[in-house]
């Protein structure tokens, strides 16, 4: 490759380092399923950078890369292919069909995070340990189960419980926050 | 739909454990309750978030990786496709007008002594080539047992997801990669959720290093019957 093509994925990468985190939310509340939001959104970026050269340097770049996105999630949807990327058929549909602000996406889930944080670390040190196991090992109810000998609806249920309670937690502390 | 019921589907779904029925039950329940609706995009987002810092192969720094890896990905391939045509187009033409050649000097066989000569040094290099190509995609049938992997899901050596199969005989493992089919191609998902059983007859070749395999036929047998993998008929 040219240091002329090293160059513009340089700067490239850039955009992409600004706008990966609320990008790959945005696609997850499109309905990709949890596994697969990295790889359609890296597809995403690739979209954005073959076609750059048409992108309006004015407009709004967070915008034209989650119309990308829609469009990708919606020709998946399309395909209909057994083996799929995305939550059932019916749900992403519901998810396609709303448009949602943007600044939702944009703002929102970034500025949730410190009040997760917060709200996670009140949390009791078993709950915690289950959250860990989820999100950062990535590990199912199964696998959780059997790491805790229990069954994995008992698992299940610990993580409603758990995710109600950092949903309330988090909207408490978002509402003090706001004037 | 009560409030409980909503709690308990929309982790299903963040759970990605909706059943075909559950998930009925869920979409109808966010297209007539836009409060519902919202609480959900708002679950996935949150969740999604919290992910992405919980989980250090999910951080900035490796989706900024990954990404370049794809990238430089794609322009190795389209550069490399580019070349193969461009060869492609250069050589035709010379390999037409080679055979024009010898045509006409087969014509003129007996009245020009010295297309005796032309034509006998196409036709052996002709037959050079075609023991030179047979050479070059030498196939051998084989009947392969072992475990069905995605090289992206599975193996993380690519990005890519496609089909492959991987033996261990001895403490040595190999991987045969499956050519992409229609066929294999609505069987991925068994592939991305490996190792599972997997027996696939086929041809098999090498190309570009790596062992290539043209399925013919593609089983997944149950689990108990694939304890010990093997190669029915070798190379």
């Amino acid at each position: 490759m040219s240091s002329h093509g090293n160059q513009h994925i340089e700067i490239f990468s850039n955009l992409v380092r600004t706008h990966q985190a609320s990008l790959r939310a945005f696609v997850r509340a499109l309905g990709a399923e949890e596994t697969w939001v990295d790889d359609i959104a890296q597809e995403v970026f690739l979209v954005a950078f073959r076609n750059y050269s048409k992108f309006d340097p004015a407009a709004d770049f967070g915008k034209w890369l989650r119309g990308i996105a829609r469009n990708l999630v919606a020709n998946e949807r399309r395909k209909g292919a057994r083996h799929t990327r995305l939550l059932p058929a019916v749900v992403v549909d519901v998810l396609l069909n709303q448009t949602p602000e943007a600044t939702t996406y944009e703002r929102e889930p970034n500025d949730a995070l410190p009040a997760m944080r917060e709200c996670v670390d009140q949390l009791p040190q078993r709950s915690r340990e289950l959250l860990h196991h989820r999100y950062a090992d990535g590990e199912t109810a199964t696998q959780l189960a059997e790491r805790l000998r229990t069954r994995a609806e008992a698992v299940r249920q610990s993580l409603v419980r758990i995710r109600a309670t950092i949903k309330t937690c988090v909207e408490r502390k978002l509402g003090e926050a706001r004037p | 739909m009560t409030d409980a019921r909503y709690e308990y589907l929309s982790n299903r779904a963040l759970d990605s454990e909706l059943t075909e029925a559950e998930a009925s039950e869920l979409a109808q329940a966010l297209t007539e309750d836009a409060a519902k609706k919202t609480d959900f995009v708002q679950l996935l987002l949150f969740w999604e978030t919290w992910s992405q810092n919980a989980a250090p192969e999910r951080s900035a720094e490796a989706f900024v990786a990954a990404w370049k890896t794809r990238q430089s990905a794609e322009i190795d391939s389209t550069s490399f496709a580019t070349a193969v045509e461009s060869k492609l187009a250069n050589k035709q033409p010379s390999l037409f007008s080679h055979a024009t050649t010898s045509v006409v000097c087969l014509l003129a066989w007996f009245r020009r002594p010295v297309c005796l000569a032309c034509t006998a040094v196409f036709v052996a290099a002709l037959a050079v080539g075609f023991w030179f190509a047979a050479t070059q995609t030498a196939t051998a049938t084989v009947s392969i047992e072992g475990e069905a992997v995605c090289p992206a899901c599975v193996l993380h050596e690519s990005h890519q997801h496609s089909a492959a199969v991987r033996t261990r005989i001895g403490g040595a493992v190999q991987v045969y990669y499956l050519d992409r089919s229609p066929d294999l191609d609505n069987k991925q998902g068994t592939f991305c959720s490996g190792p599972n059983p997997i027996k696939v007859d086929g041809k098999l070749r090498k190309a570009n290093g790596h062992l290539q395999l043209k399925a013919e036929h593609v089983e997944f047998p149950s689990k108990n019957t694939t304890d010990s993998p093997r190669i029915l008929f070798p190379l």
